[in-house]
């Protein structure tokens, strides 16, 4: 979006807008009912105005916090904004954490082995899938846009198959199939064909659409001064399709970060697996399930920081 | 046409590989020295990671000792259940000792050489539940896990080889199918009635769970006795009976009730 | 025709080509030889750069015959990059490979297509950034350029392949008046001291006449007339060719007696040779500098008429005049100073002479 250049008040510090999210906000808080909480009880303690009453003092306090807050924010620059936002939402985050009372001693025992192992094995097989994927996706791509009635066919076949069945489906399928016809798999190696094909699939679509932006014209000028096909797509196409089909791999790469989570069905230890599995013999699987998500979830914003440098990098070029 | 398609198609099968032989399994197991089990690892006591993430339980236990008296080393593999009772393992582990119950539908894709123990299923409830017996959970939302015996109890489909006589007493209204007995222990835990009313599973796992501090509370008696036996692929009747020989050594010198009772705290080795 | 000694370098004959139904070339046939500076000109959509495209088949034509550089151009050639590493292009948009610095520009083709050691090919490439004037604009890339360097690079790289033949197409198109004007002698110059034989293809007459040894006129896929400017100035062989080049007065009459030609109420004498004006209709054609004032000189055609107005166009003026008789208005230019002398007031009545031996004489054009 490119913003106008008129600028007008924040609309939270307009009095009519304010009063009505203070109202939605009341309504929303006493349909919740937060007066069971240690603060209603002492509202109704205090005042001694009963449960109803406790219910909404408990819900006024709480709109009048919100809209408050709201307000004291919409006064400083739009970088504080967002950091205090974030703040405040992962505080929410963490308070709605702390409500299943976890085992911090447990989580700390197991938090090495969730990283040496689990991450390790997650990283591995996603870079190894991706890097896998991007082979398929420029040999599909050029397959898909080479005219030749056997590549065509070979590369939409394959494209159409495999992002038309889930991926589950495909872990399963590889892992349990093709032992059927005598190729025995193992589990690592079969998570990480399941992946590259079907993330090779998703790509060879952003690799083909990569190529075709790029104008007809490089193709004959390149052709003009002697170069041929080969020298051409590493020359002087994939190098200005990068920076078309970098955003969208990188993407798919922390999609594939997750999606790798799929392949703990046939024993792989990575995250996924020891999250399920390392809590159950004491019963603390919820410690392990919200650490690792917040494991994924960090690894994810990191991999967002590095795809953004990447991105930066190609828009300095242009 | 039909004539060229069918020599086409014969051609292509031509060339692919011959499924495994008899006699292969032993052969492989001693000539590597290695004895793969495969186990899921989400059955605590039977099978689960220890405090120092390493594979432990009395599943875990009873197939290091069955490779022992095969005189090879035990390594394991952890796949998922559905995928080590889908059979047809193509040599990728050599048996899986992990609590399976030798069903009618199980027994056409596996073999199961020798059943080590025997283990009381019983039902459960939230503690807050009026529910008093397994028979009043009838007509009310019951939980089991997946493609599980439990669930098969339920279905009233339950046909398992050298099981003890037992009778169906629970006809659910809906049955609550989920990933395994610990996924469901949690659902259950949300509060009676808010996920299901009440749920059938392993006995020890869920009297683990209660004495973890789960709301929960069994349902006396137990339902049924599931007895539950190591499982081998199909075709190798020289590594069914070497297997079977094994198991009944250990039950002979009093192995087995040792491992029982350290693990379950009681001797769960023949059914009673 | 100059230089056609010896063996032409590009050969084409009877070429046609097709997109679908539609015929883009229609049975050109056209020789150039080493040395020559051809310019292949004509409107929008007549087929001239598809002409040129098929010389290194950056087109694929269907019928005929075409000889480049020593090879024989179709369909199942072997080695097409070795024929288009002989000629260098350049393209209307440049057509500069964006992530490439211009000294990698440059090299591309030497190094990637050739093989030629980088450091050689690095060399080289200065050279040729010397001779076009931006060797400042070695390490920029080509987005920081305006649009004449852009041009200067791609001029640069076709020259950088050390090619036996240059195409242009349309290189001066996409660059304002100015700099045009500069490319274009510098561009001449470039051709003068590599003696590179060149194929240029433009919709602009100006460009043509002045670049060019050799001018091929092209209209609807097919050659209208091809030879020197000067020749094609004077003596268009068609209407077409005469209204493309230059500006032309055109008047359609009736052949009545040859060597006479009767427009509305006047006669024109003309002696033109081309052996149209023998009866029937036709149009006849001349040129506006070549109206002559109040001289009354022999062999001349007299027109009264009326002034109806001037523009003025710096060096010389045009004024717009209608013969009486005739019916129709048409131009005459003089140079301004003299001019500023002559200047009919608007309206006012005047007698020139359009002179016989410029008069030329087509069949009628097909409406």
């Amino acid at each position: 979006m490119h913003a106008d250049t008129v600028v007008s008040d924040p609309l939270i510090q307009k009095p009519r807008i304010a009063a009505a999210v203070l109202t939605a906000a009341f309504a929303a808080f006493f349909f919740l009912n937060f007066a069971d909480t240690s603060f209603g009880r002492m509202l109704a303690e205090t005042t001694g105005g009963g449960d109803s009453f406790a219910r909404a003092g408990a819900a006024l306090a709480l709109a009048l916090l919100f809209v408050g807050n709201l307000v004291l924010i919409s006064f400083f620059p739009v970088r504080i904004q967002i950091i205090a936002v974030w703040l405040e939402l992962a505080a929410l985050f963490a308070a709605f954490f702390l409500v299943f009372d976890l085992n911090a001693m447990f989580i700390q025992s197991k938090l090495w082995f969730l990283i040496s192992r689990g991450l390790t094995t997650t990283l591995y097989v996603s870079a190894a899938a991706i890097s896998i994927a991007f082979v398929i996706a420029v040999a599909g791509a050029i397959a898909k846009l080479s005219g030749n009635g056997f590549a065509v066919a070979i590369a939409s076949f394959y494209t159409s198959f495999f992002r038309g069945l889930p991926l589950l489906m495909q872990v399963y399928l590889i892992y349990l199939g093709l032992p059927q016809l005598g190729f025995v798999v193992g589990a690592v190696p079969a998570g990480i064909a399941a992946l590259s094909l079907c993330y090779g699939a998703y790509m060879t679509e952003i690799f083909r659409a990569g190529i075709e932006s790029i104008p007809k014209g490089q193709w004959e000028a390149s052709r003009a001064v002697g170069l041929r096909f080969g020298a051409i797509m590493r020359r002087i196409i994939l190098p200005q399709a990068a920076p078309v089909v970098i955003p969208p791999t990188g993407n798919q790469f922390i999609a594939m970060l997750k999606d790798s989570s799929l392949v703990s069905v046939i024993g792989v230890w990575e995250l996924m697996f020891l999250s399920r599995t390392l809590g159950t013999k004491t019963f603390q699987h919820m410690e392990m399930l919200i650490t690792v998500a917040v494991i994924y979830w960090i690894l994810t914003m990191a991999l967002e920081v590095v795809q953004a440098r990447i991105e930066g990098h190609y828009r300095a070029r242009r | 046409m039909k004539k060229t398609l069918a020599i086409a198609l014969s051609a292509v099968l031509a060339f692919c590989p011959a499924p495994a032989f008899a006699g292969e399994a032993l052969e492989r197991v001693m000539q590597n020295g290695v004895l793969k089990i495969a186990t899921d690892l989400n059955w605590p006591p039977q099978s689960f990671l220890n405090d120092d993430n390493e594979m432990d339980g009395f599943d875990v236990a009873v197939a290091r000792e069955i490779a022992k008296r095969l005189g090879v080393k035990a390594e394991f593999v952890t796949p998922s259940w559905e995928v080590i009772t889908a059979g047809k393992w193509a040599g990728r582990w050599d048996i899986s000792v992990g609590s399976m119950a030798p069903t009618k539908d199980r027994s056409k894709v596996l073999r199961f050489p020798a059943v080590y123990y025997y283990t009381p299923a019983a039902a459960a409830v939230h503690k807050d539940s009026k529910i008093r017996k397994p028979s009043e959970l009838s007509g009310k939302v019951v939980g089991a896990g997946t493609s599980t015996v439990y669930e098969l109890y339920l279905k009233r489909d339950l046909e398992i080889f050298g099981a003890p006589e037992f009778s169906y007493q629970i006809t659910p209204k809906k049955i609550h199918s989920l990933e395994s007995t610990t996924v469901l222990l949690d659902d259950l835990r949300l509060g009676d009635g808010v996920r299901m009313d009440g749920m059938v599973g392993n006995f020890t796992t869920i009297r683990d769970a209660i004495d973890s501090g789960y709301p929960v509370r069994l349902l006396e008696p137990p339902l049924f006795y599931e007895p539950l036996a190591a499982a081998i692929d199909l075709g190798d009747e020289e590594f069914a009976a070497k297997i079977a020989a094994a198991v009944k050594a250990m039950r002979e010198d009093g192995t087995l009730s040792r491992l029982s009772k350290k693990w379950y705290g009681v001797d769960y080795t023949a059914a009673n | 025709m100059t230089g056609n000694d010896g063996a032409p370098i590009i050969s084409v004959r009877g070429l046609n080509k097709f997109y679908g139904e539609f015929q883009a070339l229609k049975n050109i046939s056209l020789d150039v030889f080493p040395g020559g500076r051809v310019v292949v000109c004509g409107p929008s959509g007549s087929g001239k750069s598809t002409l040129i495209r098929c010389i290194n088949r950056l087109e694929a034509h269907q019928g005929g015959e075409i000889t480049a550089a020593g090879r024989r151009v179709h369909a199942q050639m072997k080695n097409i990059h070795l024929l288009r590493a002989d000629i260098g292009m350049v393209f209307q948009n440049f057509n500069l490979f964006p992530h490439l610095t211009v000294t990698q520009n440059l090299t591309a083709g030497p190094v990637w297509a050739l093989g030629t050691p980088e450091a050689e090919a690095q060399k080289t490439a200065r050279l040729y950034l010397e001779r076009v004037k931006i060797p400042e604009q070695a390490e920029k890339y080509p987005a920081q350029l305006s649009g004449g360097q852009q041009q200067r690079v791609a001029l640069a790289r076709a020259l950088a392949i050390s090619p036996a033949l240059l195409l242009l197409d349309e290189p001066l198109s996409a660059i304002d008046a100015k700099v045009r004007q500069r490319l274009r002698r510098e561009i001449k110059q470039l051709q003068r001291d590599f003696g590179v034989t060149t194929v240029m293809v433009t919709h602009d007459q100006e460009e043509a006449l002045t670049m060019a040894d050799r001018i091929a006129v092209i209209n609807c896929g097919r050659i209208e007339q091809i030879g020197a400017p000067r020749e094609i100035y004077d003596r268009p062989a068609s209407a077409f060719v005469a209204d493309f080049l230059g500006t032309m007065n055109f008047f359609d009459g009736v052949c009545a007696v040859p060597g006479t030609v009767r427009v509305g109420d006047c006669d024109f004498r003309c002696s033109d040779e081309s052996g149209v004006c023998d009866g029937g209709e036709v149009t006849i054609a001349f040129r506006p500098e070549h109206i002559e004032w109040n001289s009354g000189g022999g062999g001349g055609n007299r027109l009264c008429c009326v002034a109806e107005g001037a523009e003025f166009l710096g060096a010389v003026t045009r004024i717009v005049l209608r013969a009486d008789g005739v019916g129709k208005t048409f131009i005459a230019e003089l140079p301004s100073a003299l001019a500023a002398e002559l200047m009919p007031a608007e309206g006012e009545r005047v007698t020139v002479t359009a002179p016989a031996a410029e008069l030329r004489v087509f069949p009628r054009l097909a409406q």
